[in-house]
């Protein structure tokens, strides 16, 4: 029993009518029906979409707008009923409402938190039960008998956020919430998530926060024109959704090219552990290594890597010619590294690109432009993206000197 | 019986019904600072002035029988009101949410009939003060049949918000549509007029007359709470008994519909 996935989709498709001007009105449908035409145009939502998640697993949905996203996590809430194939779902599922869907203006807070978690599926006494953690969590105590209608959109979130988690489903389904409210509520809001993770409960979220994402998912699913682009690993499936959206979007030039007569394989970036990681420490040690495959030999090449932001402006790049080295290639599988210490960066997004091509810049062999995102994690609370190595020095008077390290 | 697995649906989230006909009916008395006096003072106008109209200028009825037909009518148009946006309203919900979604329907029909039922109370009172003496025991005797009217207009009111509810989500003119309908439905049905009053202008109509639901409704409600109530017999006795199971069964196919095509409600909403 224990070990049947939670959540397990076949075959998954959801086919949408679509109509090309405007809402069907009776008078539409017997101009419509005069004129013997009717413009509709059918369009899947989803298609041949198979994935499952594991009881106790923290499973992503990420996509571009209209990629599917929210019809899968309609199909899962039993909303949207499915073209074809088959959702298997095992357990109790409550859905966190985006800004309180399902509360009423007019009604107080207690009202709406009986309201609200009746229609999640609680009953009265239920209710009851869990009222004062609720009131607390959402830390309206003072407000609870005022019409929500005078609730900012933060305070409407944490309650319906504090209904949702107090109905304790087998399967949390959350689209898209956590990204409102304060900083100190999406703090309560990820420690309650990662309470539920503790103990053990499924959880599926949507959302376009990918720190968010990459943070608490163990596996994410990527989404694209209704089907399953890619399944797996959080920080890979992520990297490979930069890739394709910073592309298609313009802001960062993303792009893979070449003659592969050298063919890079693999590129990993080793945190100061020693662990391969996209999640790199600042200020500490990294270590670069890129994998390749030469399938020629060639009497010399230039690997080379470069560093963005994600207005595509160069913080850093070099490469082996720069650093003096002549490098011939032999026939076969090699690696090269590149050791970093420190990395010189603060905290934030970047992304790395990777070459190899010919000493004279003319023979791309194979290119990987900001094909790799990264995030830097920077204790130090200097400002910026670079990391300088300084030092204030106070000069009070002649006869005192102090200095002191950055 | 597969199609009727809601009922045991809706049974097990009857908590969120009655959370919902809470929220209906306190909506309703909160939005304004005479809450639920409005729902009280509006058909007691409309009263007066179809009774001012149609009782003193054009002596058609008696201001009796108009007060029974407007506060009977204003039971179900209030429904359709609701009803007409019951859906598209709650899209957000239902887009979200899995529920038996016929508790919404539900929730609307049974809010208005509690509030029917208050204002039933206030129309006893208004017939008490003109007869006073005489319709209290009335009352009491026709007390089950009147019961059964309230029911069954009840079932009929179910039945025109599932439909009107329904067709908002896939026509949405709908809401203009019924505007028209319900002008002529009210004319069509004797609630500013007694029903004797087609029986002598219009003999040979009268028994399709009152194969409408409302009209054997409010033949009903009148037969049991007035003094000289108006009589019919025979074969038109027939014609009413046909509107009350016309009002059954429209209560039927309305769940019936909105019960095959809420499936559909989440795409289209």
């Amino acid at each position: 029993m224990t070990d049947e996935p939670a959540i397990e989709a076949v075959d998954l498709g959801k086919r949408y009518r679509r109509r090309h001007k405007g809402e069907r009105t009776l008078k539409s449908l017997l101009i419509e029906k005069l004129v013997s035409c009717a413009p509709v145009e059918e369009f899947w939502a989803l298609r041949h979409v198979e994935f499952q998640v594991r009881r106790g697993a923290t499973f992503g949905n990420i996509g571009r707008n209209g990629s599917g996203k929210s019809t899968q996590l309609g199909i899962l809430a039993r909303t949207v009923t499915p073209t074809e194939g088959e959702i298997r779902v095992r357990g109790s599922v409550a859905t966190l409402l985006e800004l309180g869907a399902g509360f009423h203006p007019d009604l107080t807070g207690r009202e709406n938190i009986y309201l609200n978690a009746a229609i999640l599926g609680l009953s009265r006494r239920q209710t009851e039960a869990r009222f004062d953690r609720i009131v607390e969590f959402a830390g309206l105590s003072e407000f609870i008998d005022t019409p929500v209608k005078h609730y900012s959109s933060g305070m409407y979130v944490r309650l319906g956020f504090a209904v949702a988690v107090e109905v304790d489903p087998d399967i949390l389904l959350v689209d898209e919430v956590l990204a409102v409210g304060d900083e100190s509520f999406q703090r309560k809001c990820l420690a309650k998530i990662e309470e539920f993770q503790a103990r053990g409960k499924t959880i599926l979220i949507v959302s376009h926060a990918l720190p968010t994402i990459e943070r608490l998912c163990t596996e994410v699913i990527l989404l694209d024109d209704g089907s399953k682009l890619r399944a797996g690993a959080a920080g890979e499936v992520v990297a490979e959704y930069l890739r394709r959206t910073l592309g298609r979007d313009r802001l960062l030039w993303v792009e893979e090219y070449g003659t592969r007569r050298v063919e890079i394989g693999g590129v990993c970036m080793y945190g100061a552990d020693g662990r391969p990681s996209w999640d790199m420490e600042g200020a500490r040690p990294a270590r670069l290594e890129i994998d390749y495959v030469a399938h020629e030999p060639l009497d010399s090449v230039v690997f080379g890597f470069m560093v963005k932001r994600e207005n595509d402006q160069i913080v850093f790049g070099t490469n082996t010619q720069i650093a003096g080295l002549s490098l011939p290639l032999p026939r076969g599988p090699g690696r090269v590294a590149v050791e970093i210490d420190p990395l010189p960066l603060l905290t934030g997004k970047y992304y790395l690109s990777v070459a190899v091509h010919s000493p004279d810049h003319q023979i791309q062999y194979h290119r990987q432009e900001s094909w790799y995102a990264f995030n830097v994690r920077n204790g130090t609370r200097h400002h910026g993206e670079v990391l300088f190595p300084c030092r204030w020095v106070l000069e009070a008077g002649a006869a005192a000197k102090v200095t002191h390290d950055s | 019986m597969k199609g009727l697995t809601f009922i045991n649906e809706v049974r097990c989230r009857r908590s969120m019904l009655r959370q919902l006909v809470v929220r209906n009916l306190k909506i309703r008395y909160k939005a304004s600072v005479l809450g639920f006096l409005w729902t009280l003072i509006n058909p007691v106008l409309m009263a007066a002035i179809y009774g001012l109209f149609m009782g003193l200028v054009a002596r058609v009825a008696a201001l009796d029988e108009i007060f029974i037909g407007v506060f009977v009518w204003q039971f179900t148009m209030t429904c359709i009101g609701d009803g007409i946006h019951l859906v598209l309203g709650n899209g957000n919900l239902i887009r979200k949410v899995y529920f038996p979604r016929m508790i919404l329907p539900l929730a609307t029909a049974a809010a208005n009939l509690v509030n029917f039922c208050l204002m039933f109370g206030v129309l006893m009172f208004i017939l008490v003060l003109r007869q006073p003496g005489v319709v209290g025991p009335r009352l009491v005797q026709h007390l089950p049949h009147l019961a059964g009217l309230i029911g069954l207009q009840a079932l009929l009111c179910l039945g025109v918000i599932c439909i009107v509810a329904t067709a908002n989500v896939y026509f949405r003119d709908t809401e203009h549509l019924v505007g028209i309908f319900t002008t002529a439905w009210f004319f069509l049905s004797p609630v500013m007029y007694p029903v004797t009053l087609v029986r002598e202008q219009w003999p040979q109509f009268l028994g399709p007359y009152l194969a409408n639901p409302m009209a054997g409704l409010l033949y009903g409600y009148r037969r049991a709470l007035l003094l000289t109530p108006p009589a019919l017999c025979g074969p038109l006795l027939g014609w009413w008994a046909l509107s009350l199971a016309v009002a059954a069964g429209i209560g039927v196919a309305g769940v019936a519909l909105f019960q095959r095509r809420q499936r559909e409600f989440a795409d289209l909403v």
